[in-house]
């Protein structure tokens, strides 16, 4: 279980998530944020931080956005567009920055 | 920036201090500073290692997060001080630039009803720091077979925390961190059904989703939740509709009260509108008396209806505060030391220049460890704009600060708590765990100097 960046954050991104991850598990892409679940310490501090609710616990995710589950996780574990590697786990979304790109998901809403 | 290194002490070495700690080297950017993080025990991470329970093991997995910290160049652990007791506050003051408190909030709120100070009456620190080997967190012995019933005051996650540990089969805790002796008392505890006492309706819950429903998930405990506990009235049933995490919340309750009734070898009882009035026990508490509340309306004490509830145990997880025991002033409203944005402020509310605060002591006891990374960057950002604009005074000459440990005992170096922290990890493997907590001070100490 892990916590979960919905369509509420797209295309608003207000990173409020980022400054109370005491993990930096929070990554930025081109239009929305992602958790990475292998990060993730499920503190919750994200949820109430984000002005947007777009952040829910797995397990709280409302129907019509579970696709979103598996976005967050296929973000990191899958290679993304334009790219050869998977992201992994790069342990610090501070340090790496903005990573630029979407998850096709997101990207074609 | 001046060619002397800046010298800061952080004290206090749980997440909001490390993550002053944290800042500090950002803001700072390369420019020379010593930072010493004080402690008053041996070990560093303050509620990480003495406040989150043992079973949560991803967040206690935090720790690791901050070991780098350690291996910068310039930060120092200083454990075994504790400033005001073995160190006056003035005193460190006069060997650092500026001092940032990170001291949380170490008093248990108090109910305030009669019979509060019977034995087996325990603030949620003193339980919480027991099961999590604080070394001056101890607990009577025999405090788990005085009886079937135990009660937990409170509706946060600090209460859910309490009545999970005395519930979940101790199997599920031998994995985990917790010291030897603890587990060992856990298994022989006689407890078989907590009450979980919270004086308001489900609108004023405070838990996250997450702990709640753990509770749900405990193997061989059941939860419990009347009916007629989850009517609202129609201002609560606003609110509740208001905020995604009481809906979630109110969503999980109802589904509880909705199963069919379970039989199983614990049983959590949540108790909501239940204002607890007195304690009963001659030696030792033996009961709760508590009355109930209508929905919407309020409690009347007097009207007799009082309920008891056994208890060979109780604890209170009513909130933390600050204690003044530094001669700083106490925030009436928050309840931690008086402040402006970090700026430790005195009684006429100007800033003391060089000190400043992070964390519980500043905000109060709320928030979950990822609050106190922002809260941390606030304070050191005005650190640093204080040191820019020359409020900071750099011009009067230090006192070394180590010929000031010299004067305070026995102090725990960076490696002497790696020593300790070898020790338990060492422990852990003998048990087939990762790791099994020490407990004692001088056993700490030992091993710190050995």
């Amino acid at each position: 279980m892990t916590h979960v960046v919905t369509a509420g954050c797209v295309d608003v991104l207000d990173r409020a998530c980022l400054a109370v991850c005491p993990v930096d598990c929070i990554y930025e892409g081109a239009r929305s944020m992602y958790i990475n679940p292998q990060e993730c310490i499920d503190c919750g501090a994200c949820q109430p931080a984000c002005p947007n609710e777009a952040i829910f616990y797995e397990e709280d995710v409302p129907a019509e956005l579970t696709a979103f589950v598996g976005v967050n996780e296929s973000f990191f574990a899958a290679p993304l567009p334009g790219r050869d590697e998977p992201l992994g786990t790069p342990r610090s979304s501070r340090k790496l920055g903005p990573v630029g790109v979407d998850h096709p998901h997101v990207a074609q809403l | 920036m001046n060619a002397t290194p800046l010298r800061v002490a952080v004290v206090g070495a749980g997440p909001s201090g490390l993550y002053a700690v944290e800042a500090l080297r950002e803001a700072l950017d390369g420019s020379p500073a010593e930072i010493d993080v004080l402690d008053g025990l041996p070990v560093p991470y303050g509620l990480l290692r003495h406040g989150v329970a043992p079973d949560h093991v991803k967040i206690k997995k935090l720790a690791e997060a901050f070991r780098p910290l350690w291996d910068g160049a310039g930060v120092r652990f200083i454990g075994n001080v504790h400033i005001g007791s073995t160190l006056p506050l003035d005193r460190l003051r006069a060997s650092y630039h500026a001092v940032v408190l990170a001291t949380g909030a170490q008093l248990g709120g108090t109910l305030g009803v009669p019979g509060e100070d019977l034995p087996g009456v325990h603030d949620s620190a003193t339980f919480v720091g027991w099961y999590n080997g604080h070394p001056e967190a101890r607990m009577a012995p025999g405090l788990l077979t005085r009886g079937p019933d135990a009660v937990v005051v409170g509706a946060g996650n600090v209460a859910l925390d309490v009545a999970r540990v005395l519930t979940r089969p101790v199997d599920d805790l031998e994995p985990t961190d917790a010291p030897r002796h603890v587990l060992d008392a856990l298994r022989g505890s006689r407890i078989t059904d907590v009450h979980l006492v919270m004086r308001r309706g489900p609108a004023a819950m405070r838990f996250t989703p997450m702990e709640l429903r753990e509770l749900g998930r405990l193997d061989d405990v059941a939860v419990r939740v009347r009916a007629v506990d989850l009517v609202l009235s129609e201002a609560d049933r606003r609110t509740v509709e208001g905020d995604r995490r009481l809906a979630i919340l109110y969503g999980v309750l109802q589904k509880w009260a909705a199963a069919p009734v379970e039989d199983a070898r614990r049983r959590i009882h949540l108790r909501f509108r239940s204002t607890p009035l007195r304690f009963v026990g001659d030696a030792g508490v033996e009961a709760l008396e508590i009355v109930r509340t209508p929905p919407g309306g309020t409690a009347d004490p007097g009207a007799g209806t009082g309920e008891r509830l056994p208890a060979g145990l109780v604890v209170t997880a009513i909130g933390h505060l600050s204690d003044d025991s530094l001669g700083l002033p106490i925030d009436a409203r928050t309840r931690a030391l008086r402040n402006s944005a970090g700026r430790v402020t005195d009684a006429g509310g100007s800033p003391v220049p060089g000190l400043y605060t992070v964390g519980w002591a500043k905000r109060g006891a709320n928030g979950v460890v990822g609050t106190n990374r922002p809260c941390a960057e606030e304070t050191v950002a005005h650190l640093v704009d204080d040191l820019r604009a020359g409020r900071l005074d750099t011009a009067t000459v230090l006192r070394p600060v180590d010929g000031l440990l010299a004067t305070v005992g026995s102090w725990v170096s960076t490696a002497g708590w790696r020593t300790i922290e070898e020790a338990e990890l060492r422990r852990g493997r003998d048990e087939g765990r990762e790791r099994a907590k020490i407990a004692d001070r001088a056993e700490m100490l030992a091993i710190a100097n050995g």
